[in-house]
């Protein structure tokens, strides 16, 4: 499992065909032995391709790949995480493959040493964390309707209809409903966000997901500041708990922060 | 409420599940122009998710029929006044693109389901997936 001298079975003819390469991501510096687990496509082995100050990581797939799934890129998370442990890492996306160690030699390292080495200074000491907040049942109706206590006037109304003949005002006061979550959930989302962004290097706002979901923060933080942000995470669930359920990981691989195509020029 | 959360926080962050990352393996991270990616199960329903539309008259129906159960008169409780103020601007980034985020909701369900270190990740949360596919998305779900 441990690889990173020149296994002779390294090229496998998985498939009975000719394999590709899978990229990880980029280190600076690759020790043998740093990804002790295996990679994806059946935990082939995670080995390296040494570069000019730049290190790719990568294990061999079957050049015809199809059947990737959830141990994939569980499995591909994982190696970023043990790279992280040790590294500097610049993640890559789920399903980088290039054909062969000389493509990520040549169109990989040697044609972006600049960009991988500003993403080093940028990267080094910090990590990602991700907050996310979720309303707590039907906090985030009964707030709206605290605010705006005639939607529920006239909902009341409306119930005392029979359905087939009110369909129209159904419609009508669940869209006027609905707008006034939006607009709370931008509120609360507002705050949220101020409270917790002072405390980072940068962020990245993602838009969140579902009906309860109120914040999708990434926020990439310096080492040394990571206690920082935990007390102001604590803060938050102690201050906001009977509204929103937070969800406070980490650190993650940087997969936020170096979410950009690298150009072929 | 307040308690669980205060000592869930306590002792700092949570190591991230596959449900956390998901999104983040999927969409973020360096790409090279040139190279395909993957083809993975799951992109393909991603792409196929994105084309619904979740702003339905349906959903507003919910809306409707969810004020209707709400009863807010046992609850005295004031709102938090700074969320009023800055009501005017700033947030506008919040904005979801609906129909995508269904889509990696719906990946996030086929993903989190049976992943032990995910278990811990909010109780709601799971549900939350659950109605929302079951009534936003009435074609392909399995149910």
């Amino acid at each position: 499992m441990i690889s990173g001298e020149a296994s002779p079975t390294t090229r496998p003819a998985r498939d009975g065909g000719a394999s590709s390469v899978y990229v990880y991501g980029i280190v600076r510096r690759w020790a043998h032995g740093i990804v002790k687990t295996g990679g994806v496509a059946a935990a082939a082995p995670v080995r390296m391709i040494a570069g000019e100050g730049a290190c790719a990581v990568v294990s061999d797939v079957p050049a015809v790949w199809r059947d990737a799934g959830r141990t994939d890129l569980q499995a591909h998370d994982r190696v970023l995480h043990e790279l992280m442990a040790v590294e500097t890492v610049i993640p890559m996306r789920f399903g980088v493959v290039m054909a062969s160690d000389a493509e990520v030699r040549e169109r990989l390292l040697e044609r972006h040493t600049d960009e991988f080495s500003s993403l080093f200074e940028l990267l080094r000491d910090r990590v990602q964390m991700s907050v996310k907040a979720y309303y707590v049942e039907e906090a985030l109706l009964r707030e709206v309707l605290r605010r705006l206590p005639n939607l529920k006037k006239r909902s009341d109304a409306v119930e005392l209809l029979p359905v087939e003949r009110s369909q129209q005002e159904r419609i009508a006061l669940g869209r006027d409903v609905a707008a006034a979550v939006e607009e709370q959930r931008e509120l609360d989302h507002h705050v949220l966000v101020q409270r917790l962004a002072g405390v980072a290097e940068d962020v990245r706002v993602e838009p969140p997901v579902g009906d309860k979901h109120v914040l999708n923060l990434q926020l990439l933080v310096d080492s040394a500041r990571r206690t920082e942000l935990d007390a102001i995470v604590r803060r938050l669930a102690e201050e906001h708990g009977d509204r929103f359920a937070f969800r406070y990981v980490g650190p993650l691989p940087p997969y936020s922060f170096t979410d950009f195509a690298l150009s072929e020029e | 409420m307040a308690a669980i959360s205060q000592n869930r926080y306590a002792a700092g962050p949570s190591p991230s599940g596959l449900a956390d990352v998901l999104d983040l393996i999927l969409d973020k991270g360096l790409v090279i122009d040139l190279y395909l990616r993957v083809s993975l199960v799951g992109i393909e329903l991603l792409t196929v998710d994105a084309r619904i539309v979740v702003a339905s008259v349906d959903t507003y129906l919910r809306f409707a029929e969810a004020v209707g159960r709400l009863n807010i008169d046992e609850d005295g409780k004031e709102g938090l006044p700074e969320l009023l103020e800055g009501m005017t601007s700033g947030a506008a980034k919040s904005k979801t693109s609906g129909a995508l985020d269904a889509a990696k909701e719906k990946l996030d369900e086929i993903f989190s389901g049976d992943d032990d270190e995910d278990r811990e990740t909010e109780e709601r949360r799971p549900r939350r997936n659950r109605e929302r596919s079951r009534r936003a998305k009435p074609k392909e779900d399995d149910e």
